[in-house]
């Protein structure tokens, strides 16, 4: 039986080149895994919610007399059905936690220095599968059309309509017409988010997946030296796909558990949209841009070739589209002669590690600034946290590394290798 | 013999064609793909929806008359009597008296009416205003939440999203990131029923 087919298919040949890839052991090597898991699992969900979704705002009538947008009743039959509302929970949760553990899985391969030579093409893509990630969640959560989702993606279309020039038509296009208000943003968003964007996403990680087996990947310290210039690991198959198995399951169980406990997003509790908007929060992943938007002053408006360069492009375009840009040209700019096989030690690139302490520093202070109401902060107050903590946080990182590894860096400087 | 001179010939033929050939070639490449950009982007125009106007979406219209966009008395007239004198405000919505359609399919439509005392506005506000009734788009100009919030210590409406502040006495931004005030809706007094008696007076919606 084996043989029929691989005399056709020459499945030993696929066995020998691909399914023994070697994949090396280390934990941090989880997290891209994760993030494919969560993946496959909004997939999944996803199908079933499209089942029952109405992708419409014209008005129903529920049995208890009130009239709510198509899209709202749809969401609430889904949470009637039997484990429906632990369903849609999962697929919100596997939301969060894919957009985190991309984003962590990022800064694994920040610290590690595997963006550098020749993974240059594979950290672009990681930046694009990020946010893309992102753009699917946000296009997703104006869905089930509750009061809450509904005012947060409003905002969301105003940052996009704020870009000078083209930003109408963008949010135009994205949104389909005003949002909310025009009857085609519902079928418009829904059709970006269940087709168009998973489309993208599968393309892309498949992508990446194929780029990693052909580069391979970093190796750990330790394989330095228990067999240098080796290729250590286990063979994809068996060894890592039972490894790759067993943790999706516990994924698995871990996320159903989570959203059956803590149920995400119930839309029952929120209400269909009302004139009156509540106040509202972003996701996590967005708060830091909110933050900023709450502290820049309303003066920071100037005009530019007769479009306004106004406070929110400044703030949901520019900042975030700054550090974006930085990070696409960070492989360019910190290059290496070789290439790179092993995983950098953090502690052996101060600089680097340092100014990534920072970085981290300003996304939790511009978090905090989401919170300038409800803890009374001032904006002097919340300026000068967002401006000096992270640079503070830079600098007593490297006087501290220094003072750990100092040592280290002296003896390695004498070898050729860890120049940074 | 004859037949070499026959081919050398045919080559000869072929390379003086080569030029025109390959321009010929290159121009129908140019027109295929200049006509497929061009009706690309005109089908691709249809991305951007036509808006019909309905009575339901058209912004107020002079002579309708204001209602309630939320509570108890949702879609009933809001009276100047129900109206606390110094605040806090309500969310209305313009109806039309005669079709009785009221016009909240477009939520930039969202207005607020509230009461003070008649002295405390300044005249640019006082001027649309009617016995210390006045009415507002309720659309922050930041990024188009409901401004929702009555701030009943400073008498200042807030919006809840980002906490911008407006004043309603002098029609300004207090604080906050709003770029604009909000566009005041003239009104007049019909007995107890609040009236629409012109266009907003500024751009209504996210000013972006
Ligand atoms: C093929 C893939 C996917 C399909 C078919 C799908 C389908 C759907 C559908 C039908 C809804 C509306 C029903 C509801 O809100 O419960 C929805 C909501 C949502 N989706 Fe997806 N989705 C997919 C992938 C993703 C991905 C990759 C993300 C994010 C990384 C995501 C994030 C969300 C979020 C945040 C909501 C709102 C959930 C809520 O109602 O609480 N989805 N999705
Ligand atoms: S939308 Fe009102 S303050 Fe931002």
């Amino acid at each position: 039986m084996f043989q029929w087919f691989d005399e056709r298919l020459e499945i030993s040949r696929l066995y020998n080149k691909f399914l023994r890839k070697a994949f090396p052991v280390h934990h941090s090597f989880f997290l891209g895994e994760i993030a494919l898991f969560a993946f496959v699992v909004l997939v999944l969900t996803g199908i079933f919610l499209t089942l029952n979704y109405e992708p419409s705002i014209r008005e129903v009538n529920l049995p208890d007399g009130s009239t709510v947008p198509a899209a709202y009743a749809s969401v609430l039959y889904i949470d009637s059905l039997p484990f429906g509302a632990v369903i849609r929970s999962v697929h919100h949760w596997s939301a969060h936690i894919m957009v985190a553990a991309v984003f962590l899985h990022l800064l694994r391969v920040l610290i590690s220095g595997a963006y550098k030579k020749p993974r240059e093409l594979n950290w672009l893509i990681g930046l694009g599968l990020l946010g893309l990630t992102i753009v699917t969640a946000f296009t997703g959560y104006a869905l089930p059309y509750d009061n809450y989702a509904v005012t947060a993606t409003r905002i969301g279309y105003g940052i996009g309509a704020s870009i000078p020039f083209v930003g109408g038509a963008i949010a135009e296009i994205m949104f389909g017409g005003e949002f909310p208000g025009s009857t085609h943003s519902v079928p418009r968003l829904y059709s970006i988010h269940v087709l168009w964007l998973p489309l993208t996403l599968i393309a892309l990680i498949g992508l990446h997946l194929l780029i990693m087996v052909k580069q391979k990947h970093t190796q750990p310290k330790y394989a330095e030296k228990v067999a240098p210039g080796k290729i250590l690991g286990v063979p994809l198959y068996p060894q890592q796909s039972v490894m790759m198995g067993i943790l999706f399951l516990v994924y698995l169980a871990v996320t159903v558990f989570i959203a059956g406990a803590f149920i995400a997003h119930p839309i029952e509790a929120f209400g269909p949209p009302t004139p009156q908007t509540p106040a509202v929060k972003p996701d996590w992943y967005f708060l830091w841009i909110y933050g900023i938007l709450q502290v820049i002053p309303s003066e920071w408006q100037f005009r530019f070739f007769g479009a306004v360069i106004g406070p929110e492009f400044i703030g949901g375009v520019i900042v975030p589209g700054i550090l974006g840009a930085v990070a696409a040209l960070l492989p360019f700019v910190d290059v290496s002669k070789d290439k790179v096989r092993y995983l950098e030690l953090p502690s052996e690139h101060p600089v680097r590690t340092s100014v990534t302490l920072g970085v981290l520093m300003f996304f939790i202070m511009s978090t905090l600034a989401g919170y300038k109401i409800d803890l009374n902060l001032s904006n002097a107050v919340l300026w000068t946290l967002i401006l000096v903590v992270p640079v503070l946080t830079g600098v007593v990182s490297y006087i501290l590394l220094k003072a750990l590894y100092g040592r280290s860096w002296e003896r390695s400087s004498a070898e050729p290798q860890a120049a940074d | 013999m004859v037949m070499e001179d026959r081919e050398e010939a045919m080559r000869e033929a072929d390379e003086k064609a080569m030029p025109t050939r390959r321009a010929v070639l290159q121009a129908a490449l140019g027109t295929a793909a200049v006509a497929t950009l061009l009706s690309s982007l005109y089908v691709g125009a249809g991305l951007i929806p036509r808006v019909t106007k309905t009575p339901e979406n058209e912004p107020p219209q002079e002579g309708d008359i204001l209602v309630y966009a939320t509570g108890a008395k949702m879609n009933q007239p809001i009276l100047t009597s129900d109206l606390a004198e110094g605040g806090p405000f309500q969310l209305a919505f313009p109806m039309d008296p005669k079709t009785k359609v009221i016009r909240n399919k477009e939520p930039k439509n969202t207005l607020l009416v509230l009461k003070q005392p008649p002295g405390s506005y300044d005249a640019k506000v006082a001027a649309h205003a009617a016995q210390g009734v006045v009415c507002y788009s309720a659309i922050c100009t930041h990024l188009g939440c409901t401004v929702s919030l009555w701030d009943a210590a400073q008498k200042l409406m807030r919006c809840p999203c980002h906490g911008a502040l407006y004043d309603p006495r002098q029609d300004r931004v207090v604080s906050g990131p709003a770029p604009q005030a909000l566009a005041q809706l003239p009104i007049r007094l019909e007995g107890a029923q609040i009236v629409v008696a012109g266009a907003f007076l500024g751009p209504v919606g996210a000013q972006v």
